[in-house]
């Protein structure tokens, strides 16, 4: 049984930003009157390792989402995000970034079969290359504002885009807004990434 | 107020300890948040319930409330304008004997006290079931969901402070005929539940139906309550998810491209190869471990005082590795020790100029203070030669050539030996905007004798990866350089 309002679970490796994107989404929340409890796991360095952040909106309970539960998975890096996908419930949406972050030490799986996996095993997946529209909007550090961007479609929030323009630093502002509306319009369905050259077209 | 952040599961700490044994043990009380909301409620209530009764008061949060986040209601800020004034009273201050006989009496008294005071934190609500939990922290959540779920009656008795009130346990008791005890933890609530449950089952952490080691989660509770009533709500993860996962890569954390650190560990294993024992500390510089550079690793300061036993009990190589935080914090009296009883051993500082792995806070020896402002750095060469080391080296890691030549000088001499390999965290010097920005790349000629070489592949940099035919040299390379000193075939090259 549903024990909150939206569960959230949002996945990548140091210095993506996934716990930026957290924060925000907290922040929304408790800007528009509901309680909410998040938590963040990481390893012991600076950058690199694993970070998982767990964010429940309309919550009284404790921060950690329960197995097959989270309303949506956001996997800001491909293989973190099917390494938590055992969170989402049967019901869930997957927003997943198809670009990896890997390193000569790491035997890591094509791209392909990690959204293969969580498309035969999950009810929705929005896959797509999240650092290319990062770049289009002018920055690759934009990486999590775009997925926030796709996120907020399924969110019972409207004050994100508001939230997201006040923490950014201001020179990066414009390129923040971009990134979250082409985030947006890769929910609704307007806009098409070529999988041959990764660029981004309207529909 | 003591605030003492407990761990279970491990996610940065080297044990799992409980501390409300410590608490216990001192008796003084003890507050258990839940919530983030309780850790600030708590917090303020801390101050008052020290004054009151004049005893420290130990606020223990686990990982799931100190590293949350959480919509807070505050409640007006708290803030005391007296200023503090000492009233002489040996009897009360001074510990000889005589007084500290007093004192123990007067600590024994106010327990009984504290349990009725304490009382009001806890929450009992009795339901018509004879099934009852006992749970307390962030586990007290746990339970509240997993009866949820579950659509189970349930009377709960959440416990928030210690020592805990017997009488709220003596209630349940006798309202139920089987308890379950959910901690996370020592199983410590659990132990007095048992004193008072008389022919009650209890189960809990002793008797298996709830794990004793780890992090509880509402998953792991909803099974502990399973097979304690014969009701189930398991999660059902798809077998082909499972398998999927099983491909995936562990990540574990690296040191970032172009750490200091790095190219010390390097330089250390190239002088003192694999037969030094090499005796850690707390740092990022334990990932120093995958480099074969780290042998031990347990608590700060043991890198210093280990090795001294290390020194005194066998006749190999010792190499200590300490961070310059570390060191300052509780590294100068092994320092002392291992001079004064003769040891002999390397001590390497790796000194990056801050406490990186924390999140960068200041030290004594950066002159700044945890506030921010300035003050008397600590002098650490000073500091080292007054303790009287028999030699002492400072190099710039980055320069392999210097940092190898004075370990080899160092290990080839008797005594305490101190190289200081120092070098700014590769983070503070990008946020400081002093990273020269130097790209390397790698040229033609790595083509040609790829095949037989990978040589750079023993430094471990993230930056570096390889194609079929040549080493690639990735977009966070911060050209650090050392890289470009080790190839043999001039094949990195400044881009
Ligand atoms: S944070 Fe600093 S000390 Fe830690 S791994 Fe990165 S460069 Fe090294
Ligand atoms: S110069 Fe070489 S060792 Fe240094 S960061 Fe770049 S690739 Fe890594």
């Amino acid at each position: 049984m549903k024990t909150t309002k939206f569960d959230c679970i949002i996945v990548g490796v140091g210095g993506q930003g996934s716990i930026f994107a957290s924060r925000v989404l907290g922040e929304a929340a408790v800007r528009e009157g509901y309680d909410v409890i998040s938590a963040e796991t990481h390893g012991m360095a600076q950058r690199g390792g694993t970070v998982e952040v767990h964010v429940r909106i309309g919550s009284s309970f404790g921060p950690l989402i329960p197995l097959r539960s989270a309303d949506a998975l956001v996997g800001i890096e491909p293989a973190e995000c099917l390494r938590f996908a055992r969170y989402l419930s049967p019901k869930g949406t997957v927003i997943i970034n198809t670009a990896p972050v890997t390193a000569a030490s790491l035997d890591y799986p094509p791209v392909e079969n990690l959204v293969k996996a969580l498309r035969d095993t999950c009810e929705r997946v929005i896959a797509y290359d999240a650092a290319q529209l990062a770049l289009d909007a002018g920055h690759p550090q934009t990486l999590n504002v775009v997925m926030l961007g796709t996120l907020s479609r399924m969110l019972p929030l409207t004050a994100l885009e508001d939230v997201v323009a006040e923490h950014v630093p201001r020179k990066a502002l414009d390129a923040n807004i971009r990134a979250f509306k082409l985030g947006q319009r890769i929910f609704d369905g307007d806009l098409v990434i070529s999988t041959r050259t990764g660029l981004a077209s309207s529909r | 107020m003591l605030v003492v952040a407990d761990d279970p599961g491990c996610f940065s700490s080297q044990n799992e300890q409980d501390s409300r044994r410590y608490a216990q043990f001192a008796k003084i009380p003890c507050l258990d948040p839940s919530t983030p909301q309780e850790a600030y409620d708590f917090a303020k209530y801390a101050f008052a319930l020290s004054e009151l009764f004049e005893i420290p008061v130990m606020l223990r949060p686990t990982t799931r409330v100190s590293h949350a986040r959480a919509s807070v209601t505050l409640s007006g800020s708290y803030s005391d304008q007296r200023s503090a004034h000492f009233e002489k009273d040996p009897r009360r201050w001074v510990m000889v004997p005589t007084h500290a006989r007093q004192r123990h009496v007067e600590l024994n008294r106010i327990q009984p006290l504290l349990r009725a005071e304490l009382v009001s934190l806890n929450s009992l609500t009795l339901k018509r079931s004879h099934f009852g939990v006992v749970t307390a922290g962030v586990a007290a959540k746990y339970v509240e969901e997993a009866l949820k779920k579950l659509r189970l009656e349930a009377s709960v008795l959440r416990i928030a402070a210690y020592p805990t009130n017997h009488d709220q346990i003596a209630t349940l008791v006798s309202n139920s005929r089987q308890l379950l005890v959910v901690e996370e933890l020592e199983p410590v609530i659990e132990e007095q539940v048992n004193a008072l449950a008389g022919t009650v089952e209890v189960c809990g952490k002793l008797t298996g139906h709830v794990q004793r080691e780890g992090e509880l989660t509402v998953d792991t509770v909803l099974s502990s309550i399973g097979q304690t009533v014969g009701r189930f709500a398991i999660a059902d993860v798809p077998a082909a998810l499972i398998a999927a996962e099983h491909t995936l890569p562990p990540r574990p954390p690296v040191l970032c491209a172009g750490c200091p650190h790095r190219a010390t560990f390097y330089a250390l294993k190239k002088v003192f190869a694999k037969e030094a024992i090499y005796v850690g500390d707390i740092g990022c510089y334990t990932l120093g471990v995958s480099q074969g550079t780290i042998d031990t690793t347990l608590c700060m300061g043991a890198s210093i005082s280990m090795g001294s036993g290390f020194s005194a009990a066998c006749d190999k190589q010792i190499v200590s590795v300490i961070g310059d935080s570390t060191f300052i914090h509780t590294g100068v009296p092994g320092l002392i020790n291992a001079v004064y009883n003769g040891a002999r051993l390397t001590l390497v500082i790796m000194d990056n100029g801050t406490t990186a792995m924390t999140g960068h806070q200041p030290h004594p020896c950066t002159g700044v203070t945890a506030t921010g402002a300035c003050t008397v750095p600590t002098p650490m060469e000073d500091l080292i030669k007054a303790i009287g080391v028999q030699g002492l080296y400072v190099v710039d890691p980055y320069n392999l050539f210097e940092t190898e030549d004075a370990l080899t000088k160092a290990k080839n001499s008797d005594g305490v030996q101190v190289v200081i390999a120092r070098r700014p965290c590769i983070i503070s010097t990008k946020k400081a905007g002093t990273l020269a920005k130097a790209k390397k790349c790698v040229t033609a000629t790595c083509q040609n004798y790829f095949a037989s070489c990978k040589l750079c592949s023993t430094l471990f940099c993230p930056a570096i990866s390889y194609s079929e035919t040549s080493a690639l040299i990735a977009e966070d390379c911060v050209g650090c350089g050392v890289c470009e000193q080790i190839c043999e075939f001039d094949a990195i090259k400044t881009a």
